[in-house]
């Protein structure tokens, strides 16, 4: 596999199969990152390629004190922030109301049975109720594999509230989940 | 560090032993946070984007082009009137008797850019 500086080196002299190496090897990093941020599917695609438009011309600038896919990932993720922002999306906390909080916890009826694939479903689904920087860290720890360190430099967060939004996020999650535990169908 | 937070690092570690509903439902979700979302750019989304580079860069450089020969028709200006040049002397008078062969020139070198840039740096573009 090609090293980020030498597929850096070639994008930047403009070889556009470089360029081309570089979207395969990223796409699904940046599709992720943007998917969970952003619920419009008919959004997604355009940001994706607007975030591969800006790291084409930012490029020159990047100076490797990062792995390429760090700085392509803050790329996205700051991408997908502001286009929340435009749309007056609320983004970091849940609001400080116990209510809020509680609602996401209790929300349906839970005395229905669930197939584990539903049970599965759910979960992905209450992924999407969080607060986008719950799940673009829940994205970048679980689906990424990344570090605490690499998610610090992405989201620009404290390492404490990394760790605050991770741990709540699952915590929350699991409230939810233990409604259903052992009322899934056996199939 | 408290019960949640312990248990949430033994789920991760796959050391819990899951007797309790709590491990349980953090197992399920810990399985589920593993699952990719249902999102995939389309097939031809990285031609698409070269496609649209290119354009761009193919419109920014016309842009420079115009602004080239903007200035460089100011510059010819600014300089006949600060020389004051006399168009019945010397070069102008031989230029005025073979009209046909320099813009026949001018247009031939034109036409030699416009295939260079076509035709011949996009076939070592894409190596």
């Amino acid at each position: 596999m090609i090293d980020d500086k030498a597929l850096v080196s070639q994008v930047l002299s403009g070889d556009r199969q470089a360029f081309r190496l570089l979207i395969k090897q990223n796409e699904r990093l940046v599709g992720h990152m943007i998917a969970r941020l952003i619920d419009r599917q008919e959004d997604r695609e355009e940001l994706c390629q607007d975030v591969f438009l800006k790291v084409y011309e930012k490029l020159g600038e990047f100076t490797f004190q990062s792995k390429l896919s760090t700085w392509i990932a803050t790329i996205a993720y700051r991408h997908g922030i502001n286009h929340l922002r435009k749309r007056k999306i609320a983004i970091s906390d849940f609001p400080e109301e116990e209510s809020k909080i509680e609602r996401f916890i209790a929300i349906d009826d839970a005395s229905e049975t669930l197939a584990d694939q539903q049970l599965d479903d759910m979960v992905l689904q209450l992924i999407d109720k969080l607060p986008p920087q719950y799940k673009a860290i829940l994205t970048l720890y679980h689906i990424q594999e990344m570090s605490y360190p690499e998610i610090v430099e992405i989201t620009g967060l404290p390492e404490g509230t990394v760790k605050n939004y991770l741990f709540r996020a699952r915590q929350l999650l699991k409230e939810k989940v233990k409604k259903y535990l052992g009322k899934e169908e056996v199939l | 560090m408290n019960h949640e937070e312990e248990l949430q690092n033994q789920i991760e570690r796959g050391l819990a032993t899951h007797d309790s509903e709590d491990a349980l439902a953090y197992q399920r979700v810990f399985d589920s946070l593993k699952k990719e979302p249902n999102f995939h750019v389309s097939l031809p989304f990285a031609d698409r984007l070269i496609a649209l580079i290119e354009k761009k860069e193919e419109r920014r450089d016309y842009w420079w082009m115009a602004i080239g020969i903007f200035l460089s028709v100011i510059a010819l200006i600014v300089v006949l009137v600060i020389t004051k040049v006399n168009w019945t002397t010397g070069a102008f008078t031989f230029i005025s008797k073979y009209a046909g062969l320099v813009a026949f020139g001018i247009a031939f070198i034109l036409m030699l850019q416009w295939v260079d840039k076509k035709i011949i740096k996009k076939r070592t573009e894409f190596r």
